[in-house]
């Protein structure tokens, strides 16, 4: 099973579109795929109509007594699971905290659907934390949704400075342009600049679109309710890179 | 575990449209695709895709791939023959389809035509919960059509068990559909004339110990000629290499029979059979020893390098050249009056009547089979102790492929009529029989591929490419003579298990005297 997490230490980015999308595409691949909503905030698991609840808790699933599959939901797209958050995975630092090789946490927990699964995309929080390091631990490809800003270059630069310390167990840092409004002039300038400025960033817009924004009340990935849409070109062609990445499809 | 899917047949008094509306009526539904579908239902011969639960379709050009758990896998192939998963593009389903199918090609088994609505039940957030798909179907049999009962499938979704069985029980306890005692393949299947659970490639006889050893052999020799034929049209169109391997098999076990069924059958009878089968196993062996390379192709390569290995693709060629070749004229000998005069002789002898008391030419027809089979199972365990111990570093390779020749021997006296044994010392027999065989066949398959190999030399060099795969040959023929020199080394920790005085004892006493 490839680990695939949307990350940003900044929160509103488009992780969870991301996530969600690349979700629904990869089921339709025909790969075994399941989401981990890790965000308190649920957002993943609200798209899917699916209740934020995991029984037990944060402790429960970390504590790896009790398999995952027995809290997991299946959603409405044949192939794609959803493991739902839960308030309590606010906690989840300190849980991971308590055990062995906290870092290995995210990883012990996805081991045991390695078996059953192709593919784990991992919804992360913006934060950066005990449980971003164990997610850098498990994942085989960090998708990182940038805004065009400044600001948010300068985060990409941190987090690849951080990774590099981790070196040679860190993932490889697939960066993204997401919420790109052409109509500014900085978001065009940035667009052009930054994959060829910076590697890792790919040259992939996820516009600032209506659609991805009204995600949240038709409660479905856009790739499946406006398959030719932008922004589903845009998550169309985020996936290609991705399972070039994962190893999955050779480099154009 | 997760719960699994169900099919219903619909009340008899309801048709499809019925059927929906009564559905609607009672149970909150999201309503799916509704669409015409016509589909051709492919398994393998030996029926893996079933067995391993999983189903294949193909729609026009297109092939699906269902399994519990995991999304349909779809793909784009040519199905015009058997398809092959090398045949499918790179991906999951080429990759799933080689762990479920292996070497064997998907084979159409029924032509399936109908309406089929999907349907969602849902929850008061509108999340499907459970999946319904219900279909008419006719299957198309030539200019004949069957109409299916029509079926109402119900799918669970991961974590909502509780619906699906509520849907279930709402459907069978109040609205009158029935389970169904088949699913809608094996009855498509069936309806086409097919054998949805596939063909056997070994024979399952039922034997006793007193029985007739003529009767015995002629309920052996049957089944393994209804193998034997039944393998015979995929050889003949090169469906995929499994067909052959099979045909080949059945004929190598037919000889067995005759061989260590000395006095059961009338001598001239017998004696053209073996003739006859030991050509037929001689005309179609280049091809399986080609299919068998080709088999091998990726562990061949795999020590390789990848630019290393592309610079074999002239080996490849030179090898599906020759295959082609021998292929054409195996075509010919399977067509051929010769190879049909083969089966018809092998059916003849297993429909001979029982001998008559006291028939000079048949003196043991009417011994039980397990005195001759027990007699001969001792015999040959005997001599492979016997020479198995005689082995050392400095025996030739050959008494090492001696050896493996007497194995098989044992495997299939065991396999064909091991049955009236106690299969508390037939089991462990054969499987210590089987560790040792897998050492002895590695010994001696790697010897006959390192000389073929060698035997390619000179078309290879000619060949574009060919001197650089000659040069890549070099450490592939080193990883070979490795191999080999590790069965060899492995040789007498197997034989030890296969020998210990304890199996020895046993068989001595399992198969008497």
């Amino acid at each position: 099973m490839k680990v695939v997490a949307t990350y940003s230490i900044k929160g509103g980015v488009g992780k969870t579109s991301a996530a969600v999308n690349l979700g629904a595409l990869a089921a339709r691949d025909g790969l075994r795929t399941v989401l981990w909503d890790l965000d308190p905030q649920g957002a993943a698991s609200f798209l899917f109509r699916i209740r934020p609840k995991v029984k037990g808790g944060a402790r429960r699933l970390v504590k790896a007594r009790k398999d995952p599959i027995e809290v997991m939901r299946g959603t409405d797209l044949e192939g794609l699971d959803l493991l739902p958050a839960d308030f309590s995975y606010r906690n989840l630092d300190l849980e991971l905290d308590k055990r062995k090789r906290p870092e290995d946490g995210v990883g012990r927990v996805l081991d045991q659907l390695g078996e059953r699964y192709d593919l784990a995309l991992l919804d992360c929080a913006p934060s950066i934390s005990l449980v971003s390091e164990s997610v850098f631990a498990a994942a085989d490809v960090l998708l990182v949704p940038v805004v065009p800003s400044t600001l948010s270059v300068r985060t990409l630069e941190q987090l690849q400075g951080f990774l590099a310390q981790a070196a040679p167990t860190a993932p490889e840092v697939l960066a993204f342009l997401s919420m790109v409004d052409r109509r500014k002039k900085m978001h065009r300038e940035l667009e052009q600049q930054l994959p060829s400025a910076y590697p890792g960033v790919a040259a992939v817009s996820v516009p600032s679109a209506s659609i991805v924004e009204t995600m949240g009340a038709s409660r479905a990935p856009v790739v499946a309710t406006r398959p030719r849409s932008a922004a589903a070109g845009a998550y169309g062609e985020l996936w290609r890179r991705t399972r070039v990445a994962l190893g999955w499809e050779p480099e154009p | 575990m997760p719960a699994a899917p169900k099919e219903l047949l619909l009340p008899p008094a309801l048709d499809l449209d019925a059927a929906i509306a009564l559905l609607r009526e009672r149970l909150a539904l999201e309503t799916g695709r509704a669409a015409r579908d016509e589909r051709v239902l492919l398994d393998t011969f030996d029926g893996r895709l079933r067995a391993a639960g999983a189903q294949a379709e193909l729609r026009g050009g297109e092939l699906a791939l269902h399994e519990d758990g995991a999304p349909v896998r779809r793909a784009d192939v040519d199905g015009r023959r058997g398809i092959l998963a090398a045949d499918v593009p790179a991906g999951v389903l080429r990759t799933r389809l080689q762990a479920l199918a292996g070497a064997r090609a998907l084979l159409p088994l029924a032509r399936v035509s109908g309406r089929v609505q999907a349907l969602s039940v849902v929850d008061r957030e509108a999340k499907t919960i459970a999946r319904l798909t219900i279909e008419r179907a006719d299957v198309v049999a030539g200019a004949q059509r069957v109409t299916l009962p029509a079926r109402l499938t119900v799918r669970p979704v991961l974590g909502y068990d509780k619906a699906h069985e509520r849907t279930v029980a709402l459907l069978v306890d109040r609205l009158g559909f029935t389970e169904a005692d088949e699913s809608q393949f094996d009855a498509a299947v069936r309806a086409s004339g097919g054998k949805p659970e596939g063909h056997k490639a070994k024979p399952s006889v039922a034997l006793e110990a007193g029985m007739r050893a003529d009767e015995a052999a002629s309920r052996v020799l049957t089944a393994l000629a209804e193998i034997a034929r039944a393998n015979l049209p995929g050889a003949r169109a090169d469906l995929d290499p499994e067909f052959l391997h099979h045909l080949r098999t059945s004929i190598r076990r037919a000889r067995a029979v005759l061989r260590e069924l000395k006095g059961v059958h009338a001598p001239d009878e017998r004696a053209h059979l073996r003739d006859e089968l030991k050509w037929a196993q001689a005309v179609t062996g280049p091809v399986r020893d080609l299919d068998v390379q080709l088999e091998d192709w990726e562990a061949l390569v795999r020590p390789l390098a990848a630019d290393r290995a592309a610079e074999l693709a002239a080996l490849r060629r030179v090898v599906e050249r020759r295959r082609a070749q021998e292929r054409a004229r195996l075509r010919r000998q399977l067509q051929g009056k010769r190879f049909s005069a083969v089966l018809r002789a092998w059916e003849a002898l297993a429909a001979t009547p029982p001998a008559a008391p006291g028939d000079p030419d048949r003196p043991r027809a009417d011994t039980p089979i397990g005195m001759i089979a027990g007699h001969r199972i001792r015999a040959v365990h005997r001599r492979m102790v016997r020479d198995g111990r005689a082995i050392d570093a400095a025996s030739p390779p050959e008494a090492l492929h001696e050896l493996r020749k007497r194995g098989k021997e044992l495997r299939y006296l065991l396999e064909l009529f091991g049955d009236p044994f106690p299969s508390n010392v037939v089991k462990p027999l054969v499987a210590t029989l089987k560790d040792l065989q897998s050492v002895l066949g590695t010994f001696q398959d790697r010897a006959v591929q390192a000389e073929f190999l060698h035997g390619l030399a000179d078309e290879l060099a000619s060949e574009p490419g060919g001197p650089q795969a000659l040069i890549a040959l070099g450490p592939v023929l080193d990883v070979i003579e490795a191999d080999q020199r590790a069965a060899r080394e492995q040789f007498s920790a197997v034989f030890a298990s296969f020998a210990t005085p304890e199996q020895r004892k046993l068989v001595k006493g399992a198969f008497g005297r």
